[in-house]
């Protein structure tokens, strides 16, 4: 849309520049999107909740699950959208920094960059960190089959994690190319390159497209054109035929649907 | 261009981006940050600080807990029965500490916790 801007309107005087540079600054204003945001609950509420998916995840013997969180007020999502956020639980040895040893979850996430959504980071952190800023405490466990699991653990612990990240975030990535990438694509990328046990992306892609059913956003087109101006982690460069991109429930569905589920459970607070 | 047609153009645009801007504050609550938002939060960096510093426990490292072969180096006693836990048949519940464990602050955060010392 900037683009277009541009190229329709060369000699346009300074205004629209500045009507855009007024809608860019508000999007950064609103975005919110640095380390530390807001809480929404206590924090007693947050660690209780986090050791309780914790141990239900325990309970079940997950070595490895996928869980979602909401990031967002639950009104406001799109259809077909339950979650803003998903990662991978990996049942780890955790070293503390007064040099002991002990068991629990540690959560592999791709979040976007601190002042530079466009961008992002593979970042370990834990589910009380995982479930800090969130608007509901509820979350959607998927756990993979224990064959799924093993590869999984194998690929995570592999250099083939950090070599399928893409850095170029957009946050409806097409998850059919490798243009741009947001969590849930790199967490399905992860996935099949457990499942048919290879680390190229390519191969890996062309499985997507034949076998994932991705997830179209349906958004008021104003609001979609708003967007591509003001917040720099929109982009649909990548797209074809609407806007589709990988979400939590279409993950769900895809293992489902394939067998590769063993449980799937939801932990929401009483 | 003459001045007349300029003018209306910019009007033009100038509604256009109004409009767009009043339908952007639902956008960024109701939209894209929604199919994906992925941001980074730390208990110990959010306002959550004010959990008491012996509620938490810093984590410096997590190794996974491979099946059939360590991934991670598991070191000690203590290691060794995970890992035979974690080696044992999946439907077994595993154990968990129960206390809370965080990354540490962000560096933003961590460069004020000080007190230079």
């Amino acid at each position: 849309m900037y683009e277009y801007l541009r190229t329709r309107n060369t000699c346009t005087p300074k205004l629209i520049v500045v009507l855009i540079g007024m809608l860019l600054f508000g999007a950064q204003a609103q975005a919110g999107s640095a380390a530390g945001g807001e809480s929404h609950f206590r924090a007693e509420q947050i660690s209780a909740f986090a050791k309780r998916v914790e141990k239900t995840m325990a309970a079940h013997g997950a070595r490895v699950a996928i869980l979602a969180r909401v990031g967002r007020p639950v009104a406001d999502l799109p259809d077909g959208f339950h979650y803003t956020h998903v990662a991978f639980a990996v049942y780890s040895q955790i070293k503390t920094t007064d040099g002991r040893s002990i068991p629990g979850y540690a959560i592999y996430n791709l979040y976007q960059d601190a002042g530079h959504p466009d961008h992002s980071s593979l970042v370990v952190d834990y589910p009380a960190d995982f479930f800090a800023g969130v608007y509901a405490l509820k979350t959607d466990i998927l756990i993979p089959t224990p064959e799924l699991q093993r590869q999984l653990l194998r690929v995570i612990a592999s250099d083939t994690y950090r070599k399928l990240h893409n850095p170029a975030y957009s946050v409806v990535a097409n998850p059919y190319n490798r243009k741009f990438q947001n969590c849930t694509e790199h967490t399905l990328d992860v996935l099949n390159a457990a499942i048919y046990h290879t680390d190229d992306i390519d191969v890996i892609k062309a499985d997507e497209r034949a076998y994932f059913k991705a997830q179209p956003v349906k958004i008021n087109p104003l609001k979609m054109l708003a967007g591509m101006v003001t917040m720099p982690d929109l982009k649909v460069t990548d797209q074809k035929h609407g806007v589709r991109t990988a979400s939590f429930t279409t993950i769900a569905r895809y293992l489902r649907q394939y067998d590769l589920l063993a449980d799937e459970l939801v932990v929401a607070q009483q | 261009m003459n001045r007349a047609i300029m003018k209306k153009t910019v009007i033009t645009w100038s509604m256009l981006l109004a409009t767009v801007a009043g339908g952007q504050q639902a956008m960024a609550g109701g939209s894209m940050q929604h199919a994906g938002q992925a941001s980074a939060y730390s208990v110990q960096a959010s306002g959550h600080a004010v959990l008491a510093a012996t509620q938490l426990t810093s984590a410096v490292a997590a190794a996974p807990l491979q099946v059939a072969g360590a991934v991670g180096a598991v070191s000690g006693r203590a290691g060794a029965a995970l890992m035979q836990q974690a080696n044992d048949d999946f439907s077994k519940p595993l154990k968990v500490t129960n206390e809370t464990v965080t990354a540490g602050p962000a560096p933003s955060t961590a460069l004020y916790q000080h007190d230079g010392k």
